[in-house]
């Protein structure tokens, strides 16, 4: 290790803007060009590489853990980045006469907000923009834990997000480990898996798991799954009642949390003014579901198997992205293939169905931005290969095309239609009808 | 037909109010040194700060009400305010005026009182400036005592700002009431953004659920960290 906590030749305890600070590894060097924050821990820089990239620069204070950080930070500046989401440390940074170190990571550009400023907005990304934030967030997570690391302490500050493209950032990696120890963050109470908060467990993937089902259900449901009636009851200031902040969190999201849509228990229903309310309503019942068991047996019974992993997470999602649809009012909503006569959250009636695809792997909404992927085809998990994408009929507004990017030539047989061929690039009128794909059969109809 | 223009719910998510309190000293010794000027604009210094916290977190909505004393004490700004649309009314000193800070503690422990108070609110924040001590004792014990009294005054978070060397810490520290937490020291008028800017994030910490007052004291308010410059709620205490 180098001199990390000698003698400062300067006095200072950062360093500062036009100073250069140099790459452990590589021996290169970054200029410091503006500070960007500064918090409990330390100060992040925005500094530029002899490249002209942006870089930015997280310099720790001094205190009393630095040599376990540097540690730290040297351990998973050898761990390569896991997924594009994370903001990853690159390397350690040093400075000539500054005591102390750094370390450099990604740049986050100004596209990436957070994720709770999103949601707060009126107007919100539509849900294949949600269901791609949650796609890549499940994504993160299983790289980081199929390395055997574990984020620890996940919360809002961690997360932004660009509610234009459905791209993650993950920030404040430094607070990930592979070493199981209590020591050091904590974590954010509101995130923490139950055993956590009751001390009965140290941060896991297990543990990981639930920060990252609750950071779903904000997402989707814009709320917290522990946060209900039982819990705000519970505020009140007359005299003797009050009980302090840490006691009532401790108490509902960790003693004896319970989910504000368990099947079982009614007791910690969403607010009668809960945005909750309404989102639920419009997602279909296997989404739900999922969440049921994140919250029920994944709250109780904490384990790998009992908690919603990476793989179910992104399934579902997957699944959720293909019961999307748009109800003839104009509104977006999801088919639920469970619930035949479901209402339109926006209009109230019952939607008619415009197209349905079935396929090897089920029974799809055939809508504006369905993708057709190997997945449809051969259920081998290849949710990102698409072969076919639906578009708007460049002409006639109210009608689909499917768009065949696949190098195979599709055979069709429209009803009352001769068989035809959709060769690759060409686009084909959605309408009832039979297809081959290889040997994949397709149907759609009404 | 097409989803990228189709009608989504209206975003949002269920929050807790926040509601601080401003106690701002305005007798005549403000005027030393253009104090007052220095905390009209440290006020609206902070104010960008507390909006980004704000957005950045899930759980609070932020409201600010303010109290000013000399002669004796009034709502500068009664109805709280929420904090995106907010604008501080520029106060100024009163010349020669008393500093009636045991007034300025009635009204707020009045405002705090459980029937007025909002149960679903996080704790409140009560952020007292002064460079003086109160020249009403009698009505600052009574304030004092009125406060403690009442279950949401006892539950707030009290921060004091001293400016200069006249202010009394006998009177703040039993304002603030808890060991761990020392007064903040503006030496001059210039230190005065910089003490107000290390009470914000003191704020923004000490009422995040679970936190522990004495260690975001230590971090934030305690001499070294008076240094900061420029502070943000990035990183974890």
């Amino acid at each position: 290790m180098s001199n990390i906590s000698g003698n400062s030749t300067s006095g200072l305890l950062y360093p500062q803007v036009g100073d250069e600070v140099k790459m452990v590894r590589t021996n290169t060097s970054i200029r410091i060009e503006s500070k960007v924050a500064e918090g409990g821990q330390g100060v992040v820089f925005r500094g530029v590489d002899k490249n002209g990239h942006d870089l930015a620069i997280k310099w720790y204070k001094k205190n009393k853990y630095l040599e376990r950080q540097y540690r730290l930070i040297e351990n998973l500046t050898s761990h390569s980045r896991p997924h594009k989401a994370f903001a990853w440390p690159i390397d350690i940074v040093l400075h000539s006469n500054v005591i102390g170190f750094g370390y450099a990571m990604v740049w986050v550009e100004a596209r990436f907000i957070s994720l709770v400023e999103m949601l707060k907005e009126r107007l919100q990304p539509d849900f294949r923009t949600l269901i791609s934030i949650g796609t890549e967030l499940v994504e993160a997570f299983s790289t980081l834990h199929s390395r055997g690391l574990c984020y620890k302490d996940i919360n809002f500050g961690n997360l932004l997000v660009d509610p234009y493209t459905g791209e993650v950032a993950i920030v404040d990696n430094d607070n990930v480990a592979s070493e199981v120890t209590k020591q050091g963050i904590k974590g954010t109470l509101r995130f923490m898996a139950p055993e956590l908060i009751t001390n009965s467990a140290a941060p896991s993937t297990t543990t990981d798991l639930h920060s990252l089902s609750v950071f779903l259900f904000y997402l989707f449901m814009h709320g917290h799954p522990l946060e209900g009636q039982r819990v705000n009851v519970s505020y009140t200031w007359e005299p003797g009642q009050n009980i302090s902040e840490t006691t009532l969190a401790t108490h509902f999201f960790g003693e004896e949390p319970i989910f504000v849509y368990d099947p079982w228990d009614v007791s910690n229903r969403p607010d009668y003014d809960s945005p909750i309310i309404r989102w639920w309503d419009i997602y279909p019942t296997f989404f739900k579901n999922v969440f049921i068991k994140a919250f029920t047996q994944g709250l109780k019974n904490p384990s790998l198997m009992t908690r919603v992993n990476e793989t179910e997470w992104r399934s579902a999602l997957y699944k959720l992205n293909d019961q999307l649809s748009v109800c003839s009012c104009g509104a977006a909503i999801f088919v639920d293939f469970e619930q035949s006569n479901k209402k339109c959250w926006n209009c109230g009636n019952v939607p008619v169905l415009l197209f349905t695809i079935s396929t090897p792997s089920g029974i799809s909404a055939l809508s504006e931005g369905f993708k057709l992927t190997k997945h449809h085809l051969y259920r081998d998990f290849k949710y990102r290969d698409a072969i076919g994408v639906t578009e708007r009929h460049p002409s006639q507004h109210d009608q689909l095309v499917l768009k065949n990017t696949s190098n195979m030539t599709w055979a069709i047989e429209p009803i009352g239609e001769e068989r035809k061929e959709v060769k690759p690039g060409q686009r084909m009128l959605v309408r009832p009808m039979n297809m081959s794909i290889g040997s994949a059969r397709i149907e759609i109809y009404r | 037909m097409t989803q990228l223009n189709a009608i989504m719910p209206g975003g949002g998510i269920s929050r807790r109010s926040l509601h601080i309190f401003i106690l701002a000293d305005c007798s005549g010794s403000m005027k030393i040194d253009g104090r007052i000027q220095a905390l009209n604009y440290a006020i609206a210094s902070i104010t960008p700060q507390l909006i980004n916290w704000e957005k950045e977190q899930e759980q609070a909505q932020i409201f600010i009400r303010a109290v000013a004393f000399a002669d004796n004490a009034s709502w500068h700004i009664q109805s709280p305010e929420p904090i995106s649309t907010f604008n501080w009314p520029p106060l100024s000193h009163v010349e020669k005026g008393l500093t009636s800070m045991g007034e300025a503690i009635r009204l707020v422990a009045d405002a705090l009182s459980p029937e007025k108070f909002e149960p679903r609110a996080l704790r409140p924040v009560l952020l007292l400036i002064t460079d003086g001590k109160p020249t009403d004792v009698d009505q600052f014990e009574i304030g004092i005592k009125e406060l403690f009294a009442n279950p949401v005054g006892k539950a707030s978070i009290r921060l004091a700002i001293a400016i200069g060397q006249g202010a009394n810490f006998s009177f703040l520290n039993r304002f603030i009431n808890d060991a761990d937490i020392p007064v903040m020291v503006a030496e001059n008028a210039d230190q005065i953004v910089v003490k107000l800017t290390a009470a914000t994030l003191a704020i923004s910490k000490m009422s995040s659920i679970g936190s522990d007052r004495k260690e975001v004291a230590e971090q934030v308010i305690m001499p070294e960290a008076n240094e900061l410059g420029v502070l943000d709620d990035d990183t974890i205490i």
